[in-house]
């Protein structure tokens, strides 16, 4: 062997060493090389050491399992549907009512973070603002002015919903109906409505 | 240079890198790599002791030997609605709450309940019914009153659980007509 085809053998051979070397540190650091598909109706948040890098769309991405995390969220509308649920007015009176929402998911980013389970955030708010607009009202002025409430509720979870990083997208009222807690016993407990927690 | 010296110096370079192979290998054998984002904390526990809780970022680890509990940090929505109680003057009422539960100390929640959510609702429904049950409701229009004392009763309650709450709001306060009625009367009629 001449000295010159020497040198080549052994810097080739140095160097199929030293990417054996640097390929098993890599992926012992990085973890495998995967790939994820996000569906056109998914959106992402890809994590790298923990930390949020760069919001991802739908497609293939290749992750590195050890160090990244690719977090997806679903950006369907999700349809927020409650019947007869009663609620106490300011005068003492009582309303039943059925209400119908669509909310969609549009800051992945501040969709991820606003709940452990995201898709809980949309009717938690629709039902919370529809309780505390309704038990603010009265009988006297819900029935001077029916269709405000509906406007009063959208318009409050909307800002809410906003800050969640949702749109909401339509509100509906289609059942509205007022009267009065009968007691017959004074001693029992008053009506229950659908306990709509947890 | 002569053929030895290629010969001998790459069977040194396949020996050396073979055993730094070995090594990684072996040094990597059991142990697994764990990723928590920044919206979560790990309770690390060696040999079934806690050890410390885990920033965000990515960590290897021997689980054999070692426990990684991941907890999640971001807020919990929980409507805790028609809660049924009777106050201090025994008039039947009804309260709703909507809040969210978040946790505070990491370590202390992953030891102190099985699961964080349906553990806080047992707790905070109870501490509303006790609270409520000491109070005399003067005036249901009064919600940030109400929401105060709630607040701070449910709170003491889940701090000692290591958990929170955040964006209380009660959004529905009433008080039996009939029995604020049967309660007037009958002060009117001692008063008299």
């Amino acid at each position: 062997m001449s000295s010159a085809a020497g040198i080549i053998f052994f810097g080739t051979f140095v160097l199929f060493w030293i990417v054996v070397v640097g390929a098993a540190v890599t992926l012992a650091r990085r973890g495998k090389l995967t790939t994820v598909t996000l569906l056109p109706y998914q959106r992402g948040l890809l994590y790298r050491k923990g930390l949020p890098v760069r919001e991802v769309g739908p497609g293939k991405h290749r992750v590195w399992a050890g160090s990244e995390l690719l977090v997806h969220c679903d950006v369907r509308p999700i349809t927020v549907n409650y019947e007869n649920q009663l609620v106490a007015l300011s005068d003492g009176a009582a309303a039943l009512y059925t209400f119908s929402a669509s909310v969609q998911a549009r800051d992945i980013r501040k969709v991820l973070y606003a709940a452990r389970d995201y898709t809980q955030v949309p009717a938690a708010t629709l039902l919370r603002c529809a309780r505390r607009q309704l038990h603010l009202s009265s009988v006297g002025a819900l029935k001077m002015d029916m269709n405000g409430i509906a406007d009063r509720i959208s318009k409050e979870a909307k800002s809410k919903l906003d800050a969640a990083g949702f749109d909401l997208v339509s509100f509906r009222v289609p059942q509205f109906n007022l009267g009065s807690v009968q007691q017959t016993n004074p001693q029992a407990a008053p009506p229950q409505g659908n306990p709509a927690s947890n | 240079m002569t053929q030895d010296f290629f010969v001998n110096s790459g069977s040194f370079i396949s020996l050396v890198s073979v055993i730094a192979l070995t090594i990684l290998s072996q040094s990597r054998r059991g142990k697994k790599r764990i990723l928590i984002t920044d919206y979560r904390r790990g309770v690390r526990f060696v040999g079934g002791v806690f050890s410390g809780v885990l920033e965000p970022g990515s960590y290897l680890f021997d689980a054999r030997k070692e426990q990684i509990t991941i907890m999640d940090m971001r807020p919990q929505p929980i409507l805790l609605e028609r809660l049924t109680f009777q106050d201090a003057l025994k008039q039947q009422g009804v309260v709703s709450l909507a809040t969210e539960f978040v946790v505070r100390d990491p370590q202390l929640a992953a030891t102190a309940l099985r699961d964080q959510i349906k553990d806080c609702y047992l707790l905070a429904r109870n501490a509303i019914r006790t609270v409520m049950s000491q109070q005399i409701i003067a005036n249901v229009s009064d919600l940030a009153a109400a929401n105060e004392i709630l607040t701070k009763a449910i709170r003491t309650e889940l701090f000692k659980v290591g958990m929170d709450i955040s964006n209380t709001e009660v959004t529905e306060l009433w008080l039996n007509p009939a029995s604020i009625q049967n309660q007037t009367e009958t002060i009117s009629a001692g008063v008299q």
